[in-house]
């Protein structure tokens, strides 16, 4: 007897709902499923003799919903996170109910004070309030007394700390007030407080805990089986069984179960699952395909190049769950600016309590819980890990993955951003970019020979004229004596001529030729084509006032002429992996906050050096880099979609920090005056924190 | 105003019932499926209804 969580996609209703527990139920070895819609996972008990995984994904895919089995790490993870859910769940409704109850009570006391109230009904009340406060304090301010003891120990402060502080020191005050008869008692005070800051934590997680699940299952559907061409007939295998070098028949519909590329056939590929492009993408023959992806229409034969583990879906789903794993939600600045606020807050706390000392330590007391109570930690505690969370959401809809939250936060201020070439300005493989074909010739007599001679080439010249003379079908017979001159090209001899394709034999501007008896009949120049959206990058980057410069492995010469043509600051050619990283280090010393947009292979080291390096180009390259951003959607848009994002980010909780300032500015010194009590500091307080969280929901207006 | 002395303990007796009620549909993982478990009631089979019989008076 053991336990199953299935990632299901296309749950969209309760119908739904009911069929994936239907059919789940009906498989052989389940004794019970239930489906979450919330999460859109499944659960299943199964008894592990009779039940077969593989069978079960398949039926659930042929009945149209794609599904996937959860690690081991990851069901443990929402084991916890469930857990965790769970409790939080339990202390919030216990302190809501107790602070519902005392409030009421202390309203009598309060109203008490101008009418007059009996005075052993008074005293019943504050028993109660003592009786009711003490669990909630201990036990449902567990969820800050824990961490805030464990930062302690570590020797850091954090937003708990002060939380914390504030809780145990109004609940001391009240107790001992309580037990001498003393005039005011806070106990609703720090009942409310702790609920709200439960309630505002639970929100935190439930969100949290979605966008974790649609990551989960966007990094993780593939088809359970498919057809491979072996050996000249089409069979049906499991996916598990796949090779690398495969050759895998696709069709309309169909999910693509490999990286690897098209060998011929015309696909539409629906890439939206990884680059969150919504467009399907043309595919030809040479072009690459990803696992995860799906074909919206066409057929092809495809190679395997990448099967089971070794995918780039599943590197993105190791690397997504790796940093979960690894570090809180916390980031560098706000855990920088939670610590200094909340020392801030103490030392202010202190201060006051010294200054009010003469007029009595109650009093002193009273006023410096009000100050620790009415400072606003909520948009720190929670406001800022939600404004990234939303960031991370709203990144992975557009095809930007974001792996550290120093990234983003660095993303922001960047005063430099350096171009490799390769790949990321230009479109990474070359391009037909002039063609010259001697007067008196036609396509129509170039176009068989050329394709006859470069249909079975690998070289990426070859593939570019093949897709050039795509239309013509050289003959089938009447060739003879094809030879393949290494390093050279390619001969053949049709009828009684000699036809020659490969690189010139003179001084050429050109880089293949086609001879004929050693004329030459055609020429063709290549070159890795800027990207058509370049310039228009360019642009606007320029127009945000972030420097830009370009360096490449490239020829001095073309790199000055790209940088010239798009209007770059500084460029450099002929430049090792190296010698960018040293570049990108003198940037930094200079002062400033160095970007990289680089291809992730070559550009490792400066990609880690720079402040906010991002990977981009194909995904297979952005999967295993080094670089603390992802862009996953092809051509040069994500960049301007990634500064975009971390702007907004910015901007999200500078506005929320701005919003806590000025509520603090005000309320603090009111506070520290002694004008409000405790509890009027604990009604404030949640008002202040709503602002700022919903502030922070606001993100994706910012974008 | 003594009857207070009674009703504010038996009040709180009866929030600790909501609340343990609260407890128990927690624990029973009622909160973990917000958006299904509302509906969940369509799927459940449709109840049988006992045939009545007419008789003529």
């Amino acid at each position: 007897m053991s336990e199953l969580l299935l990632s299901v996609d296309n749950l969209h209703c309760i119908n739904c709902v009911g069929r994936v527990e239907k059919i789940l139920s009906e498989q052989p070895g389940v004794t019970q499923a239930r489906v979450n819609l919330s999460k859109k996972q499944a659960r299943v008990r199964i008894e592990e003799a009779t039940f077969s995984t593989e069978s079960c994904l398949e039926t659930l895919e042929d009945q149209g919903y794609p599904c996937r089995l959860l690690t081991q790490q990851q069901s443990r993870r929402d084991q916890n996170s469930r857990g965790e859910e769970r409790r939080l769940l339990l202390r919030m409704g216990l302190a809501g109910c107790v602070a519902a109850n005392l409030m009421m009570m202390s309203a009598s006391i309060y109203i008490g004070q101008f009418q007059g109230i009996d005075q052993s009904l008074r005293r019943l009340f504050e028993i109660f309030g003592f009786v009711l406060a003490t669990p909630v304090v201990f036990l449902c301010g567990r969820q800050f007394l824990e961490p805030a003891w464990k930062a302690l120990k570590s020797g850091s402060i954090t937003m708990d700390v002060p939380i914390s502080v504030g809780m145990l020191a109004t609940y001391t005050l009240s107790t001992i007030s309580f037990l001498f008869h003393g005039p005011h008692q806070y106990f609703d005070s720090v009942t409310a407080f702790v609920f709200v800051l439960l309630v505002g934590r639970y929100l935190q997680g439930a969100g949290m805990a979605r966008v974790r699940s649609s990551l989960d299952l966007l990094l993780g559907l593939r088809p359970s089986k498919v057809v491979v061409r072996r050996g000249g007939s089409e069979v049906e295998i499991p996916v598990g069984g796949l090779e690398v070098g495969d050759q895998i028949v696709l069709r309309t519909g169909d999910a693509i179960p490999a990286d690897g590329i098209v060998l011929e056939g015309q696909l539409e590929v629906d890439e939206s699952s990884m680059t969150g492009e919504a467009l399907p993408v043309p595919r030809g023959p040479g072009g690459h395909l990803l696992s995860g992806t799906s074909v919206f229409s066409g057929q092809a034969l495809m190679r395997a190049d990448a099967v089971g583990g070794e995918t780039v879906l599943d590197r993105l789903a190791a690397l997504v769950e790796g940093s979960y794993e690894s570090r809180d939600t916390e980031g560098r600045l706000s855990s920088l600016i939670a610590a200094r606020f909340s020392a801030a807050i103490l030392g202010l706390a202190a201060l006051v309590f010294i200054l009010w000392l003469p007029k009595g330590w109650m009093v002193a007391t009273t006023i410096a819980v009000s100050v620790l109570v009415i400072t606003c930690p909520c948009a720190l505690g929670l406001a800022l890990p939600l404004a990234y969370w939303m960031a991370v959401k709203e990144g992975a809809q557009r095809g930007v993955l974001f792996k550290e939250q120093g990234a983003l936060e660095m993303s922001s201020r960047l005063t430099d951003l350096v171009f490799d070439k390769t790949g990321t300005l230009t479109v990474g493989r070359p391009g037909l970019v002039e063609e010259w074909v001697k007067p008196g010739e036609s396509d129509e007599s170039i176009g068989p020979v050329v394709e006859f001679l470069e249909r079975t080439s690998p070289h990426p010249y070859a593939r570019c004229l093949v897709e050039r003379y795509f239309a013509f079908r050289g003959p089938e017979q009447g060739a003879e004596d094809v030879v393949t001159l290494a390093g050279r090209g390619r001969q053949v001899k049709i009828g009684s001529d000699t036809y020659f394709l490969g690189r010139p034999q003179t001084d050429s501007q050109h880089d293949i030729e086609l001879l004929k008896n050693g004329e030459r009949l055609a020429s063709w120049r290549f070159d890795d084509p800027l990207r058509p959206e370049a310039a228009e990058l360019i642009q606007v980057l320029r127009s945000r006032g972030i420097r830009l410069h370009l360096a490449s492995g490239d020829k001095r010469s073309r790199v000055r002429d790209i940088a010239q043509h798009l209007g770059i600051d500084s460029a450099q050619g002929e430049m090792l992996p190296q010698d960018k990283e040293e570049w990108v280090a003198r940037l930094q010393a200079e002062g400033g906050v160095v970007g990289l947009v680089g291809d992730g292979v070559n550009d490792a080291p400066a990609l880690a050096r720079a402040d906010a390096g991002a990977a981009m180009g194909h995904a297979a390259q952005v999967a295993t880099a080094s670089a603390p951003v992802l862009l996953l959607r092809p051509g040069l848009a994500p960049v301007v979609e990634w500064l975009n994002l971390a702007s907004a980010h910015r901007r999200t909780v500078g506005s929320s920090l701005r919003l806590s300032l000025a509520y603090n500015c005000m309320a603090v010194p009111t506070a520290a005056l002694g004008w409000i009590s405790p509890l009027l500091a604990a009604i404030v307080m949640p008002l202040s924190s709503l602002v700022v969280v919903t502030n922070s929901l606001k993100l994706h207006r910012r974008i | 105003m003594e009857i207070l002395f009674i009703l504010v303990p038996l009040a709180l007796l009866l929030s600790a019932a909501g609340l343990a009620l609260f407890f128990k549909a927690v624990g029973s993982g009622q909160f973990e499926d917000l958006d299904g478990d509302g509906a969940r009631f369509l799927l459940e089979s449709t109840p049988q209804f006992v045939e009545t019989k007419r008789v003529d008076p």
